[in-house]
């Protein structure tokens, strides 16, 4: 063993030991302040639960409208996610690695969906995709298709506001990401692409990871632009969040049964993927 | 404004028109989406009258603001879409008095400028070729379209189930719906002007049996400004107001 | 033979490199023989950096050119420029650069599946590799799970298994600790002449070393340039101010840097246990080494056997009027022959029985009266010796 990894394990124990010594418990402001946050973050989760009816719950999340709400969100939102990626992560990249003209506006552009309201945005997106849209109009005289009113457009519109948090994440590790390893990557003879493939994506595979997450999540619970722009269908273009929406307005239990739905599968997903995806340290 | 309203308490205040004493502060009305554009003209009317209140005009769906009124919003006046919304809120909060018909709506059936789909009656909702737009059925201005298309024998297939009425009117107007159901306040030429709605009234329905739905303003029990709530209540039953109600396509009792 | 390359010329390093960045000038002709390792010595922001990355492709030239055998790497002039995958140019990174997501076999393997060879005959080359840098075993582990030394060695075996026509080593030693530096040095030495014979051909994939094709070593550390080198450039503010054989730099270094640099003692002799018997005339110095017959020095490091090259640095000399009492294993009398103030050190110039350069304090050296003729103490401690297989044949 050499002294390198003799002193990566004596960081390890430090770290060990750290743990259970008093520097690790936070000075009282920020214990307080973290308590504030918790339980922000807690209550409406408490709310929710509280005001669930738990007797006729299963008679709630096993009617039709749940379930077709439940498999259009799922599907939706994966498929948002992949999108969100393949898009965003190309996006990432040009952003990060090429310095052109513009490049501060480009940015500013398609980081744009994630300060804009949802609503603007699904609107934004009607004015140019739908069939009077500037661009949809030309494309549905042409080949008849439709974004509006299909699932097609509940997964643009899912995607619209999802890609910008894979661009934002993915070109902040792409910047962090130690050029040597690409460059020697090339000095051993593979191309371009084969460095984008072999290395740089596996090298930001933790950053990627959260960042196909983070979008898959905020495509789940996606509501003001989907319902702009794709409408409201049952089992064609309503996901759980309109199902919740909609159901607020007549029956509350049903709407809470949805929402609990919502958040356990939300939830559920974040713990299970953050061990895998979060850097841990 | 609250202070100088308290300053003008006093032997001003009864020039105030009205002369019910000192009318002034915050008035907080929540009125149904479908009533917010008559409402804020109303309110500066009502102002013009009592220059020391500020009215604040809160637009929602009616679930919504019953929500609100029973979570405990600030609120003085309740105008819901819907008397279902109404009955809740007199239940469980109480009203100061009975509620009170002020106007009421009708649903039509609507295209947009052009027709280009060639809409005529009420049976081409139930073309499925066409993009149909309906309120979703939990909210009044849906249920009123489905008690009405019921009515006419007509089986609607739609494109999507708006849940409010003025996203359905956006759809609408910007040509991505074929026809829509909406409200006729929505269609009303005052309304046109800015959402470029062409509207087809009363296709399917003749004059006078298109369904309706009734607004009343309440006057909620624990209402902050009890006052200036009974006179703006007061106020929407005047000829006046009964005016505006009508040139935004309401009809009035 | 093998010191041609594909196109049939001679493996010849010519390179005119000539660009600049911000206010850094680069200036620069280094041509480096097949089979010759060069050392570009220099201080740190001398340029050393820049020329390895327009060297690898991974920075363009203003102005000269680029040529390696009978192919032009980059000629802004004529317009060519080829990029760092095209290049055949093996570069051991400062610091590795090993791919952390990928365990040492793949590591190595690594060139080869790029150039389009099928990933079982790759990682049966790469495993060959592995072996003959004995790290056989070790090829399921990633990078973290190594040593210094064996990510050293297997960043060696990632360059050499591609075949490359140049290799480049950029400070290969940089981020060691002294101990491994020292075992690491000895190592390189093995590896960089490795192959001259076709070495490696006891495996059953025969390897071709970096024997037979330029290679240019990085460093700002003497030692490394004098113990490996056949030639070494010395480059300041992006110029090449003295180019040399060790033994020439030695002799008349021309600039301060230079001088600076070459005080460094080596002094060849024959190991066994950690005894060095200095053989006569093993000093490198001009006036040569033991004037009288075999002298033992003692080094920490006991692994070494045979002909090795003894480094020790000039301040790791220290001079006395008395017999030191202390610790040092290796103590022995001298005359001072010459005394040369520089500036901030005073250079001593110690006369049999073994020729070195000491460097000390100017105040240390009024404090002993050094002059010419002086009677002195020397005591070295056995960890400031360092050894290195002296592989020149």
């Amino acid at each position: 063993m050499t002294s390198a990894s003799a002193s990566q394990d004596a960081n390890h124990s430090d770290r060990r030991s750290m743990r259970r010594s008093p520097q690790e418990l936070p000075p009282w402001p920020v214990a307080i302040l973290a308590a504030v946050g918790v339980v922000l973050f807690a209550l409406p989760v408490v709310g929710l639960a509280a005001r669930t009816p738990w007797t006729g719950l299963w008679t709630h999340l096993s009617s039709r409208f749940v379930v077709d709400a439940a498999v259009l969100s799922v599907v939706s939102s994966v498929a948002a996610a992949i999108v969100a990626a393949a898009v965003g992560v190309p996006l990432a990249w040009v952003l990060a690695r090429v310095d052109f003209r513009g490049r501060s506006v480009v940015r500013a552009l398609v980081t744009l969906p994630m300060v804009l309201p949802p609503v603007v945005g699904g609107a934004a997106l009607l004015f140019a995709l739908g069939r009077r849209g500037v661009v949809g109009g030309p494309l549905h005289d042409a080949t008849g298709l439709l974004l509006p009113y299909s699932i097609w457009g509940v997964i643009l519109a899912n995607a619209f506001v999802a890609t910008p948090l894979v661009i934002l994440t993915v070109e902040g590790a792409l910047r962090n990401l130690d050029r040597r390893y690409e460059n020697a990557a090339a000095t051993l003879g593979a191309s371009r692409l084969r460095v984008l493939w072999r290395v740089t994506l596996p090298m930001i595979g933790p950053a990627l990871g959260v960042a196909v997450v983070v979008a898959w999540a905020r495509a789940l619970g996606e509501f003001g632009a989907t319902v702009t722009f794709a409408g409201n269908l049952g089992g064609r273009t309503q996901t759980l969040p309109l199902a919740v929406f909609v159901a607020l307005e007549a029956d509350r239990d049903a709407a809470v049964a949805v929402s609990l739905v919502l958040v356990a599968l939300s939830l559920g997903l974040l713990i299970a993927l953050r061990d895998r995806w979060w850097p841990s340290r | 404004m609250p202070f100088a309203a308290g300053c003008a308490a006093g032997p001003d205040a009864a020039s105030s028109g009205s002369g019910d004493g000192a009318l002034g502060g915050n008035l907080h009305v929540l009125v149904a989406a479908s009533l917010l554009p008559v409402a804020q003209v109303l309110a500066d009317d009502f102002e013009q009258l009592h220059p020391d209140v500020a009215v604040q005009i809160a637009g929602a769906g009616s679930a919504a603001l019953r929500e609100q009124v029973l979570a405990g919003a600030p609120a003085d006046v309740f105008i819901p879409a819907s008397a279902v919304h109404l009955d809740a809120v007199r239940d469980e909060v109480g009203l100061a008095s009975a509620a009170v018909v002020v106007a009421r709506n009708s649903v039509v059936l609507a295209v947009p400028v052009g027709n280009d789909a060639g809409v005529t009656s009420l049976a081409d909702l139930a073309r499925p070729e066409l993009l149909i737009g309906l309120c979703a059925a939990e909210i009044p201005c849906g249920a009123l379209a489905r008690t009405g298309l019921a009515q006419a024998g007509i089986e609607p297939v739609p494109d999507t189930d708006e849940p409010n009425v003025r996203a359905l009117v956006t759809k609408l107007a910007a040509g991505e719906l074929d026809a829509a159901v909406v409200y006729a306040s929505d269609a009303a030429p005052s309304a046109r002007g800015n959402t470029g709605l062409d509207a087809v009234v009363s296709l399917g329905w003749t004059a006078g049996t298109a369904p309706q739905t009734s607004y009343a303003a309440a006057v909620l029990a624990d209402a902050p400004n009890g006052a200036a709530a009974a006179a703006f209540a007061d106020y929407l039953g005047t000829s006046a107001a009964r005016g505006t109600f009508a040139e935004f396509g309401f009809t009035v009792p | 033979m093998t010191s041609a390359d594909a196109s049939g010329a001679p493996r010849v390093l010519d390179a005119e490199l000539r660009l600049h960045r911000g206010d850094f000038e680069l200036d620069v002709h280094l041509r480096v023989e097949p089979g010759e390792t060069a050392a570009l010595l220099g201080p740190n922001g001398a340029g050393k950096s820049t020329i390895v990355a327009a060297l690898a492709g991974l920075l363009q030239l203003e102005h000269g050119v680029i040529k390696l055998g009978g192919r032009v790497l980059d000629d802004p002039a004529a317009g060519i420029f080829m990029s760092p995958d095209q290049r055949r140019i093996g570069v051991v990174f400062q610091d590795q650069v090993l791919f952390g997501h990928l365990n040492a076999l793949d590591n190595v393997a690594f060139g080869l599946t790029s150039r389009g060879m099928r990933r079982t005959e790759a990682r049966e080359r790469a495993q060959a590799w592995l072996d003959a840098m004995d790290l056989g075993d070790l090829g399921h582990r990633r990078p973290r799970a190594l040593s210094g030394g064996q990510r050293q060695r297997v960043a060696l075996a990632r360059a050499l298994a591609c075949e490359p026509d140049l290799l480049v080593a950029d400070e290969p030693l940089g981020s060691l600790d002294v101990t491994a530096r020292n075992r690491l040095r000895r190592n390189l030495a093995a590896h960089l002449s490795s192959g001259r014979n076709g070495g490696g051909s006891a495996h059953a994939v025969p390897l071709r070393g970096a024997g037979d094709v330029p290679r240019l070593l990085i460093t700002h550390d003497p030692a490394d340039a004098f113990v490996l080198a056949d030639r070494v450039h010395i480059l300041e503010h992006g110029r090449l101010t003295q180019s040399g054989t060790p033994d020439e730099l030695r002799r008349a270094p021309a600039t301060a840097y230079a001088a600076d640099l070459s005080g460094i003692n080596l002094v060849r002799g024959t190991a066994d246990s950690g005894e060095i018997t200095v053989t006569p005339d093993g000093g490198t110095s001009s006036e040569g080494g033991s004037r009288r017959g075999a002298v033992l020095l003692h080094a920490a490091d006991s692994t070494v056997r045979g002909p090795v090259l003894a480094t020790i640095h000039p301040r790791a000399i220290a001079l006395h009027r008395e017999r030191p009492s202390g610790s040092p294993r290796n103590v022995w009398r001298t005359t001072a022959e010459a005394v040369e103030p520089l500036g901030d050190i005073t250079r001593v110039l110690l006369g049999s029985p073994l020729a070195l350069t000491a460097d000390i304090t100017p105040g240390a050296a009024h404090e002993l009266l050094i002059r010419p003729g002086t009677s002195l103490w020397v005591s070295v401690k056995a960890t400031e010796v360092e050894l290195a297989p002296d592989s020149r044949d």
